[in-house]
């Protein structure tokens, strides 16, 4: 049932089993997952039904550090299904690799590995709008769409599945309208998480509407799923009783915000004339009515390890006919030295003109405490402080793209693909321009260890026994793949661990 | 002389092998020079000395300055060859030559033997043979 905040009474209280905060990919799918339970859940939502300028204000952040490439106002969105309101439906899980503790990336390390959430991953793929749960290129390969004869223990290909894509708010909406034990607050603004007077627990929170008016809800336990950037917000927002702000008596709330880098057309691979259509595994064909795949360069985990690497992806995008036409001397460039090599044969001299793609990249960041959420003093239309995200990248951040690219570029050689031309913009690090997800990770991390982490295995805050965390900020690494698969997948899990606590 | 057409085809056969083995004959009291120089057209003797061939295999030799000779180029291209069985393959098995050279320059890829020359990622075997064909034919 959906009910507006404007009309809940200033003053009151309202209780429920159960409090989710947001109602993006992870809120809504721990409030789908419970529905038709004995729990009585509550579903805050910043937002209306529709998109609206003022609530989308309350985004409003400061950006320090390396360039971001949107302001924050933008590339979220504060409505009913949240930021799934503007995905592009990309999805893969994390890689195996991901989970693991990596020598060479200080942090690193999941409480547990990929297998333990495949369960998970194989119920999030439906959810998502998506096909069969594999990823492994043999089995989205055909005839007509091989991928590239790489090195396996070099370079792999995988494929991204994606959604049409599945806008959760709209698509889920009229089931959780019929969940008679599901209440969904609109327009309302949770401003502080207020504690019990011992400190260990969550006592009630503190909701506000942009008309002014203030109540509360009270709840056995909450889930706190406002995003990578506003979980951190919240906490740091909560310091009535702890200066630091909630569950961060360790000084990790805020720290670690990870992004994936993305680095497009980084550089272009001029292909050798083949005989058959190379590129066509790596092309976006669908595989349904509402998903599609698209295949990719993925940096296999043996060079990873081998080199002390952060996973890396490419995608590779065909040059439009105008681009080969603009690149015609360089692809002439290309044909000459295809002519000088001591190839055996010589089907470079009377092939077509060459096939050009250029290679769009996604790297995972590595955990880094000086990359991170704080708050300023300028305050939101509630008169909450906004926050400010300084983005910082590592070496081991920008070593990652330079050995990979050269990577890539030995394999495209050693397999004759064809040959690799770094873009101009790309040759050297000082001018590389960064684009992202936008995916917000790591600001609430998760660890087994309260020193090392804000929630535990399973997700629950290691300084409050009833609540909860949901969402990429509770990731402590976020490999190289889109994360919305994961936190759905994370969702269900902890949708599953609450059913069996609360119940 | 009238000659008819058989005998003057194979004239101008006989003409035009000469013209074709004149750079990798032999002869007695020839010098060093002449043997690099042969050898460096038997190692490019595929390749079309093009412009951008030609302009690559300079941009290598910027880069690496202590390659700028042909002894250099010549010695390092074929420094996986026995010093005999590598003047076997000039004089007498151009295409074994060539084999040759294309398993070289898919152990430079696979090896990590590469360079960047004009942002192209290539082997250090491509590399150095763009390099022989710009000192041949530094005049273009």
């Amino acid at each position: 049932m959906f009910l507006d905040a404007h009309n809940v009474e200033s003053g009151r209280t309202l209780e429920a089993d159960l409090c989710i905060i947001g109602s993006g990919a992870a809120g809504l799918t721990v409030a789908r997952a419970l529905a038709g339970t004995s729990l009585k859940v509550c579903l805050l939502e910043s937002g209306g039904l529709d998109p609206d300028a003022k609530t989308q204000d309350l985004y409003d952040a400061e950006l320090t550090g390396v360039p971001y490439f949107m302001p924050l106002r933008a590339c979220r969105q504060r409505y009913f299904g949240g930021s799934t309101n503007c995905w592009t439906g990309w999805c893969r899980p994390l890689d195996p690799i991901d989970f693991e503790k990596r020598d060479g990336v200080p942090h690193s390390g999941w409480p547990f590995d990929r297998e333990h959430l495949d369960p998970w991953y194989a119920q999030a793929q439906k959810v998502c709008g998506l096909n069969a749960y594999t990823y492994e290129a043999e089995s989205w390969a055909g005839k007509d769409a091989q991928p590239l004869p790489m090195d396996p223990t070099r370079v792999v290909s995988g494929v991204f599945q994606v959604s049409a894509p599945a806008r959760f708010g709209t698509i889920y909406r009229a089931e959780i309208n019929a969940a008679a034990n599901v209440e969904v607050l609109l327009h309302a603004t949770v401003k502080e998480l207020v504690t019990t007077p011992g400190g260990d627990r969550l006592d009630h929170l503190k909701v506000a509407t942009l008309a002014g008016s203030t109540f509360y809800v009270k709840a056995r336990a909450t889930v706190l799923a406002a995003g990578g950037i506003e979980n951190a917000r919240l906490l740091l927002l909560s310091d009535r009783t702890h200066t630091s702000g909630l569950c961060n008596e360790h000084d990790l709330v805020g720290r670690y915000f990870m992004e994936h880098p993305h680095l497009y057309r980084f550089g272009t691979v001029f292909v050798t004339p083949p005989k058959n259509d190379r590129g066509a595994f790596y092309r976006l064909r669908p595989v349904g009515k509402q998903c599609s795949v698209i295949g990719t360069l993925i940096i296999a985990p043996e060079e990873l390890r081998r080199r002390k690497l952060l996973n890396f992806t490419a995608t590779l995008e065909p040059f439009t006919s105008h681009e080969v036409r603009a690149a015609a001397k360089e692809d002439e460039v290309y044909r000459d030295i295809v002519r000088s090599l001591p190839l055996p044969w010589q089907r470079a001299r009377h092939g077509p003109p060459g096939y050009m793609v250029h290679l769009n990249s996604r790297f995972e960041q590595a955990p880094n405490p000086e990359s991170r959420v704080t708050l300023v003093d300028k305050r939101d239309a509630l008169g909450q402080r906004k926050a400010r995200l300084h983005w910082a990248l590592t070496d081991t951040d920008y070593r990652t793209a330079t050995e990979a690219m050269q990577l890539l570029g030995r394999e495209f050689g050693f397999t004759d693909t064809g040959r690799f031309r770094l873009d101009e913009n790309h040759y050297r690090r000082e001018t590389w321009t960064f684009a992202g997800g936008p995916h917000h990770m790591g600001t609430t991390r998760m660890h087994n260890d309260p020193k090392q982490g804000v929630v535990d295995r399973n997700c629950k805050s290691h300084a409050l026994s009833n609540l909860y965390i949901a969402g990429s900020s509770v990731f402590p690494t976020g490999g190289s793949a889109n994360p919305t698969l994961t936190i759905v997948a994370m969702a269900l899990r902890l949708a599953d661990h609450l059913e069996g606590t609360l119940a | 002389m009238i000659m008819d057409g058989q005998p003057r085809r194979s004239f101008l056969r006989a003409c035009l092998q000469c013209v074709v083995a004149l750079p990798f004959l032999t002869f007695p009291g020839c010098e060093a020079p002449t043997d690099i120089r042969r050898q460096a057209r038997a190692l490019t003797w595929w390749i079309p000395p093009s412009n951008s061939v030609k302009s690559l295999g300079r941009r290598y030799l910027a880069l690496v300055r202590k390659e700028r000779n042909l002894p250099t180029l010549v010695r390092l291209i074929a420094h996986d060859m026995e010093e005999e069985a590598f003047l076997q393959l000039v004089k007498y098995d151009r295409d074994g030559l060539r084999r040759r050279l294309h398993e070289s320059h898919l152990e430079d890829f696979r090896h990590g033997h590469t360079t960047h020359v004009d942002r192209w990622v290539l082997s250090r075997t491509e590399a150095r043979l763009c390099a022989l064909v710009a000192l041949l034919h530094q005049a273009g």
